[in-house]
């Protein structure tokens, strides 16, 4: 090879020719591309021998002579370094294509799954529903004075009101009468508490355990409420009905609700609220006795004397209340059919109320 | 309560509407109808059937073999009833057919003689409880009929939820009073003409009033009757009740009940010592022996009917044994009268009853009805029975009620209902229902009285009608316009904004934090019941004075109100060892209140907000990845450190501490400035014995949430991120095995000055090579000045304090460093 003539057009078309021949012939050989690399462009390569010659050519040449030079190592350069990179590239994709993994095995959970408790997801979210309607949280104890429980809140004593909540009564530690100290029947002592502290206006819920003492396949001596409380002035029944039907909708999705007269010696006048099946949309089913609707909370406009026992006018305030099982509602939500399952902490039963 | 609604209607004929509509009515009243019983539905397919011929059974001598036309065939029936005749329409149920006591009828062979279908009796179709005979049916009868068509066994039983408010529709003439309001139709009257005859009653009996408790005591005498079993209709109307017969002087007493809704009582006049009966206060100790056998010793609080020899019956609750009507009684002394509600009560309570008398006399019963029952009732024995009513009626009475007025403002009843109404809807509402338009009685009594701005000068006032014991203020006439109008017709309105300020409640905020913290650091959440037994208090070493126990427990081991969260944990680990026999994994949780009087006890007890957690097996299920790790003491930190880390508790330490229900190997008291966060540890071997609980050991801790929130740290911070690189040196050394690493770290921090940011522990190493009674630690230093770089020689310093301070504090020997 012995080039070191001046790089004519001539000369360097045939360069030109000879390297697209060797490139086309290497096709995809590493080693091949890399010796056709040094032998143009390498120290000794040939477009490095013109290029360097180019300085022995008379000073007008040189310019013209240099630029085509140049040109045509560029341009050939770049036609290897394509070649190299899409070689190099093909490598890489058939080397990450081997040993591809099997998703399909499970997934490495370091923590185990914990959940949250049916009785809390549901509580948590109707708290969350209730604090967008402005309501606060309101919290009372399990133990409660016969008059927080009852006296306050229009149970007259010896009355067969009591009789609709069966009473778990706790032994006083001194000298109290038998009979004084509850385990609450329902969160609505709590109202109590909140409007001796707070007076009016006001608006709570409350939610929490309670206790009657009877055991059966749909009832638990433990369970568990959440009450509501509104009292300002110039609140009406159908306030109670917008707030419930605001609430309903929030949780189960738009449906009926209906109000039906009831007594609850606190509430006056007092109401049942029916929500339309939630298994059957109203058509009726096996679960609503093939009525449409489901009982699903007690409520009334609070009684005028248990606004005086907690020192409010009941002239110039009105209000409602309301009051409902939680864990009913989450049967409801996940078709729990038995609430013994609630309170028994059977890890089968807790892990699978997870999710959405 | 039930109701038959052919009864309501025979009471209140005007009323024409479908049992569907009138099933509406009652619920958007407050009735609530809690079931629908159709008599006619288990009826189905029983037909009229023709009694074509008798023969005798070739080999029994009380059955006999009948041939029954059902209209299209005839069929061979087995029939051992005596009063089956040829000729007779009967009840006939087919083959194939299942009855209402769900016996399903096969054809079979009967002693040898083939027999298809049965003739049934009142009894076997659950009509009444007569099961003496057949029915035989209206002898015109076509065969094949439908046997309820014929008989007119159509009757709808409605059972109604009555609040205990409402005792004036405990009767089918309430219930009809009621429903007249409710469909516009005149309002029925319960009067009813007695026939008397023969002499004067007072000269045969006496009954008198010794206790204000009894308000009016009525009685009437009735000679000559003839106490047998009642009539077919009665039988039928008491079944469908659900009443049981007993003879037709008692069913009269109880139709009377059910009619108009007030109690009676007969006794047999010549049982009632002196024909005299009093009303009156129980001597302690003194005895009576009641209807259903039971024995009762009594107290002076008790009110009883007595006669002159003593006590015959519990007043309002139950009638006595002695004085009883029975077969052989011939005159007859009724009884009606009314007793103080919360006395019946009480007493009712005291011994153990509930009736339907006491039901209602509890409840309150209309004073103004206490005559008509009576007369009702005396009139009904003598249709049923036979004999002669007496003339005149006794009665000894304390004086008659003033009638209740209550006011109304329609504008109040708009304001509170939410939907406006005027004066003359109130009027016709509270019309409908009996209450009567009476003038202002403060205005009646003179105009002195006005010094008060009077809120009610321009209310309209109502007499309450002596039925409804329920209404007395003006909430209640509100309540009553309310219903009429329909609480499905209420607008539903979301309420202005809320004009309180807002306030935070952080502990249950809290409640709520530490609930999700656990469930991401892998736990279950459970909740249990709030009921121990003492010996769980006593498993946890607890003083069991200050336990809260209930005086009327669901049994033995629910006495206690909790002391602690960790038996309920333990007793739910022993529950899923049984479920899952196999794996023990298990990380459970309960955030919680446990109960306990204080010394000296307070007013209510002591509720502390806990969390209780148990962790046992592997920290993971075992699976492809995981080879299963047990579980142990750190696993347990690591999470009570992650609720702690969350209140930013700062200064916590971390003590050996004697604790009942814990292995001395880690029992542990997380210590905050000398108050308790709380317990864990291992479970004691001994505890968990007692539990049932084998295999892997259980980590258990009991944290107090509420000193946990109490000592909370400040809110987080930014610090600027440092500009500067740090420097980094490791150390470790020898120190003996009862050196707390806490200790080490705080010796470390205390001796090497503000430019220590950081040090931590990276290994601790026990064994080969490691002298005895020794162990080996790590540490990473990293030191760092926030304005400058640290020098190779500043550095060297700090760690060569650092080290003298491990090797005089702590007698450490430094390997490398």
């Amino acid at each position: 090879m012995t080039e070191a003539t001046a790089p004519t057009p001539e000369v360097l078309e045939a360069v030109q020719r000879d390297f697209s021949g060797q490139l086309a012939d290497a096709g995809r050989d590493v080693d091949e591309l890399q010796r056709i690399r040094s032998a143009f462009f390498g120290p000794k390569g040939r477009l490095t021998l013109l290029l360097k010659s180019v300085g022995q050519l008379p000073p007008e040449a040189r310019r013209d002579a240099g630029r085509l030079t140049n040109e045509v190592k560029r341009s050939l350069e770049g036609a290897l370094m394509e070649v190299l990179d899409a070689t190099a590239a093909e490598a890489r994709e058939k080397e990450l294509r081997k040993g591809r993994l099997d998703l399909s095995l499970p997934g490495r959970r370091a923590i185990p799954k914990g959940s949250l408790h049916p009785v809390t997801q549901i509580n948590n979210e109707m708290v969350d529903i209730f604090a967008r309607m402005g309501f606060d949280v309101a919290g009372g104890p399990e133990v409660e004075t016969d008059w927080h429980n009852f006296g306050a809140l229009n149970f007259p004593d010896d009355h067969p009101a009591r009789d609709m909540q069966d009473t778990f009564f706790v032994r006083p530690p001194d000298d109290r009468p038998a009979g004084s100290l509850v385990l609450r029947t329902h969160t609505s002592p709590v109202q109590i508490r909140a409007m001796l502290a707070q007076g009016a206006p006001i608006r709570i819920v409350a939610p929490g355990r309670v206790y009657r003492c009877d055991s059966d396949p749909t009832h638990s001596p433990m369970f568990h409420q959440i009450e509501g409380l509104w009292v300002d002035e110039g609140v009406s029944m159908a306030h109670l009905r917008g707030v419930l039907t605001g609430f309903i909708n929030a949780l189960f999705g738009e449906r009926g609700v209906r109000l039906r007269p009831s007594f609850f010696p606190f509430v006056e006048p007092g109401v049942e609220v029916d929500l339309e099946c939630v298994f059957c949309d109203g058509a009726g089913c096996n679960v609503c006795k093939q009525t449409g609707w489901m009982e699903i909370l007690g409520a009334g406009m609070v009684h005028p004397n248990v606004l005086k026992s907690c020192g409010i006018d009941a002239e110039k305030y009105t209000g409602f209340a309301f009051g409902l099982g939680i864990d009913r509602v989450a049967m409801l939500r996940w078709a729990i059919d038995d609430l013994a399952h609630m309170f028994r902490s059977d890890a089968r039963f807790l892990s699978q109320i997870r999710g959405i | 309560m039930k109701a038959s609604l052919k009864w309501i209607k025979e009471i209140l004929p005007s009323l024409k509407a479908a049992p569907a509509a009138i099933e509406k009515r009652f619920n958007a009243v407050g009735l609530e109808v809690e079931a629908v019983e159709r008599q006619a539905e288990p009826l189905d397919g029983v037909i009229v059937g023709e009694v074509k011929k008798l023969a005798p059974h070739p080999d029994a001598d009380k059955l006999r073999v009948a041939a029954v036309f059902d209209g299209e065939k005839t069929h061979q029936v087995v029939c051992g009833a005596p009063n089956v005749k040829e000729g007779q329409r009967v009840a006939f149920a087919p083959a194939g057919l299942t009855l209402a006591n769900g016996v399903t009828l096969e054809q079979r062979k009967i002693r040898g003689v083939e027999s298809s279908g049965m003739i049934c009796s009142e009894a076997e179709l659950g009509i009444s409880d007569e099961h003496e005979g057949i029915l035989v049916t209206k002898p015109r009868a076509r065969a094949g009929t439908a046997l309820s068509k014929v008989e007119a066994l159509d009757d709808v039983v409605l059972e109604l939820g009555v609040t205990p408010n409402r005792p004036d529709v405990l009767s089918h003439f309430g219930l009809a009073r009621e429903l007249s309001a409710m469909f516009g139709l005149e309002r029925p009257k319960a009067s009813v003409r007695v026939r008397e005859s023969g002499g004067d009653a007072k000269t045969h009996a006496k009954v008198s009033i010794d206790d204000k408790r009894c308000e009016k005591f009525t009685g009437r005498v009735l000679l000559g009757v003839k106490v047998g079993p009642s009539p077919t209709w009665v039988k039928r109307r008491l079944k469908q009740l659900g009443i049981r017969s007993i003879s037709n002087v008692v069913d009269a007493t109880n139709i009377a009940l059910m009619e108009l809704g007030h109690p009676l009582h007969a006794y047999d006049l010549h049982k009632v010592a002196g024909q005299k009966l009093v009303a009156r206060a129980a001597k302690d100790g003194e005895k009576v022996t009641l209807l259903d056998g039971s024995v009762k010793t009594l107290v002076a609080d008790d009110l009883v009917i007595a006669d002159d020899s003593g006590p015959v019956g519990l007043a309002g609750v139950m009638g006595g044994l002695d004085s009883e009507v029975t077969d052989a009684t011939v005159d007859i002394l009724l009884e009606a009268a009314v007793f103080d509600p919360k006395s019946v009560r009480q007493s009712a309570r005291r011994h153990g009853l509930h009736t339907e008398a006491s039901h209602r006399f509890e409840r309150g019963v209309d004073t103004e009805m206490v005559e008509t029952a009576l007369d009702r009732c005396a009139q009904l024995i003598v249709e049923l029975a036979g004999g002669q009513v007496l003339k005149g009626r006794l009665v000894d009475t304390k004086g008659k009620r003033k009638p209740i007025v209550a006011p109304i403002r329609p504008e109040r009843a708009s304001m509170l209902i939410g939907r406006p109404f005027d004066k003359k809807e109130v009027k016709a509402a509270l019309t409908a229902l009996g209450l009567r338009a009476v003038k202002n009685p403060a205005a009646a009594k003179g105009k002195k009285k006005a010094k008060k701005k009077d809120l009610y000068a321009d209310a309209l006032f109502f007499e309450v009608p002596s039925w409804r014991l329920d209404l007395s203020l003006e909430e209640d006439l509100i309540e009553e316009v309310g219903r009429l109008y329909g609480y499905d017709n209420i607008p539903a309105i979301m309420p202005p904004g809320r004009r309180e300020p807002f306030t935070e409640a952080p502990k249950r905020l809290a409640e709520r934090d530490v609930r999700e913290i656990l469930a991401h650091e892998g736990y279950g959440e459970c909740i249990s019941l709030a009921f121990d037994a003492e010996h769980d208090a006593e498993a946890m070493g607890l003083d069991l004075a200050q336990a809260v126990t209930l005086a009327n427990p669901l049994g033995e081991e629910s006495r206690v109100m909790r002391m602690s969260l960790v038996p309920a944990l333990l007793r739910a680990a022993r529950l899923n060892q049984d479920n899952l026999p196999s794996v023990t994994d298990l990380a459970l949780f309960e955030v919680g209140k446990t109960f306990a009087w204080a010394k000296p006890a307070g007013e209510l007890p002591k509720e502390a907000l806990r969390i209780g957690l148990l962790l046992r097996g592997n920290r993971a299920p075992v699976s492809w990845t995981e080879k299963g790790t047990p579980v142990d003491a750190f696993d347990l930190k690591g999470s009570i450190e992650a609720v702690l880390e969350h209140y930013r508790v700062e200064g916590v330490r971390w003590l050996a501490h004697e604790v009942a229900w814990l292995h001395p190997r880690s029992a542990t008291r997380i210590d905050h400035d000398g108050r308790t966060l709380g317990l864990f540890g291992e479970l004691h071997p001994a505890v968990a014995e007692k539990y049932g609980l084998e295999g892997a050991p259980a980590f258990v801790a009991q944290l107090e949430l509420d000193a946990i929130v109490k000592v909370a740290g400040a809110r987080a911070r930014f610090v600027p991120l440092p500009k500067l690189p740090p420097a980094q040196r490791d150390l470790s050394f020898f120190v003996s095995e009862d050196v707390a690493a806490d200790t080490v770290l705080a010796t470390i921090r205390g001796a090497a000055g503000p430019q220590l940011e950081r040090v931590e522990l990276f290994d601790v190493y026990v064994g080969k090579g490691v002298p005895e009674g020794q162990k080996s630690l790590a540490v990473a230093l990293v030191f760092r000045a926030p304005d400058r770089t640290l020098t190779d020689s500043e550095v060297d310093g700090a760690q060569k304090t650092i080290i003298a301070a491990l090797e005089g504090e702590l007698s450490a020997r430094v390997r490398a460093g």
